[in-house]
């Protein structure tokens, strides 16, 4: 199962301490959104974002292919 | 109960004063896996202790052993009179090949620095490894280094329950390296407690995940006092696994950026918890991710009547709101709720009702039903000084079926939000109640919707 498109959402303001929080989508191949947010330094620039949201789409496709087949080896 | 000796300083043969203790010398030991021990020996190691196992190290304390008499394992700092322990990880063990280390039934663990060097999937450590015994195991002051494969771990607690399985695992000051992105601490069946981790020990691998849950597993896991900044790591926990349990992290300096727990939670039984954590040099005041959605601190959307914000306990100027991010899981009958609030009762005289102002998330946002956004309110109201029993109130509808109301609107007013048409409600239980214990009444709010909502006052009316 493959990650099919990835896309992050900023927070609409940033917190008093300047870190702003960020969610993730990730759509896998079966249509599956899989979500998850994390708190970005303050100042994080575009770049930060998309790092970290490929590092995230290759993680959890890692993880889904794994999972896949820890199925099929339990039946 | 007996003592053993372990230390091959001088290499081929126990090292002094090991190899001349008299009646002892025939329980002098040269590597880990020869140990033949009874339930409640104590083996002292050398500080300077090194060996390289090509043996699995099963450290079981048979099952004579019971919690008042477990077996030890501690490395001390000097071997003649086994009077103080070291104060790090000193004597040294490391499995060379394809093979783990494992620790079954009553240990006590103290000054260990233990290894695995082989790239294989099978080499792990596994605390509390038989799948059919109880496990109460306490290491300290000790190090672990994982092996150079993905599928290398650090297990806590038995693979797979059975009705035999209570299992505890206790970390105190303990620090793990990495040796392959993989590698990462599985929490598997059992109660486990870690103090004052950290991680390094002098290996930059940076593992992409710390913590995951071992599939099938339930556990009630914590880690709190310590310092996990000493590797950017991706994803503090992985929710993906199929395990039901509590993660807390509590008083934990992590890296700057890491997902808190990352990842889709496949049912409601797993439970993750964050509080007073810091990334870099700002404050994680609390975090919650339930299979219903998430629950973050906000500092600045806020009532705009300071005397209306609620505040944290112990930093009157800290400000904040509860923001509620219902997942599309979230529903009437699996809501997000916010933690209990507790709101001191001193008055059995007059009815009370309870209430909290919020904030839909979102300009223009759509009314939200009693269905969809509620308070719930546990109030000692039975009569009898005897009677310490509460009873749930709610201003949701009384039965899943019943027809639900748009909640009223609020009261107060918010700033920080940028909204020209904010929506507010103010959740009421629907009737007064009179109190009949002084003490504490407890609150939360409920959200059953795919949406997000501030809670910005709770208060008693």
């Amino acid at each position: 199962m493959s990650i099919v498109s990835s896309i992050y959402i900023l927070d609409d303001h940033v917190q008093t301490d300047g870190t702003i929080w960020v969610t993730e989508h990730h759509t896998d191949s079966d249509g599956v959104v899989h979500q998850h947010s994390y708190q970005a330094p303050p100042g994080s620039v575009a770049a930060f974002f998309e790092a970290r949201l490929s590092a995230s789409a290759a993680w959890i496709e890692g993880r889904l292919a794994e999972l896949e087949a820890e199925r099929i080896l339990n039946g | 109960m007996a003592d053993a000796y372990l230390d091959n300083t001088a290499g081929g043969t126990p090292a002094s004063p090991y190899n001349t203790y008299g009646v002892n010398e025939a329980h002098a030991f040269q590597e880990l896996d020869l140990l033949a021990l009874s339930a409640g020996d104590t083996i002292w190691a050398g500080s300077g202790h090194s060996e390289t196992i090509a043996a699995f190290v099963d450290l079981d304390s048979g099952s004579g052993a019971t919690p008042s008499y477990p077996q030890k394992l501690l490395c001390v700092s000097d071997p003649g009179t086994n009077t103080a322990l070291v104060n790090a990880p000193s004597a040294y063990a490391n499995a060379a090949a394809a093979y783990s280390m494992r620790f079954n039934g009553q240990w006590y663990v103290h000054g260990i620095s233990w290894e695995l060097s082989a790239n294989s999937s099978s080499s792990d450590f596994i605390f509390g490894n038989a799948p059919s015994g109880n496990h109460n195991i306490t290491i300290s002051t000790s190090k672990f280094v994982l092996a150079p494969n993905s599928g290398s771990y650090a297990s806590f607690g038995p693979a797979s329950s059975t009705s035999n399985d209570n299992t505890q695992i206790t970390l105190d000051s303990c620090v793990f390296g990495f040796k392959h992105v993989g590698n990462r601490l599985e929490l598997r069946n059992g109660q486990h407690r870690i103090h004052n981790l950290s991680l390094g020990g002098g290996f930059l691998t940076v593992p992409t995940t710390l913590f995951s849950g071992g599939s099938g597993s339930t556990f009630d896991a914590c880690v709190e006092n310590s310092d996990l900044s000493g590797l950017l790591f991706t994803n503090l926990f992985d929710a993906t696994t199929d395990a039901c349990g509590v993660f807390t992290v509590r008083n934990v300096k992590l890296p700057v950026g890491c997902v808190y727990c990352a990842g889709t939670m496949s049912a409601p039984g797993l439970r993750f918890i964050l509080d007073d954590c810091t990334i870099g040099t700002n404050k994680v005041p609390y975090y919650r991710r339930y299979y219903s959605g998430e629950v973050k601190y906000e500092s600045k959307i806020l009532p705009n009547t300071v005397s209306d914000r609620m505040v944290l306990a112990g930093d009157s100027a800290a400000y904040h709101s509860i923001k509620l991010e219902g997942s599309a899981n979230a529903s009437y009958l699996e809501p997000l709720y916010s933690d209990w609030m507790h709101v001191a009762i001193d008055d059995t005289s007059t009815a009370i009702t309870l209430f909290a102002e919020i904030l839909v998330s979102g300009d223009g946002a759509a009314a939200l039903n009693n269905n969809q956004a509620w308070i719930e309110a546990d109030i000692k109201d039975a009569p009898g000084i005897d009677n310490n029993q509460a009873h749930r109130y709610s201003d949701a509808p009384t039965t899943v079926i019943a027809a639900a109301s748009v909640q009223d609107a609020g009261t107060i007013s918010w700033t920080g939000h940028g909204y020209s048409s904010p929506r507010t409600h103010r959740l009421e239980l629907g009737a007064a109640v009179t109190p009949a214990q002084k003490g504490y009444a407890r609150v939360r709010i409920a959200l059953a919707a795919n949406t997000s909502i501030y809670v910005g006052k709770v208060g008693v009316a």
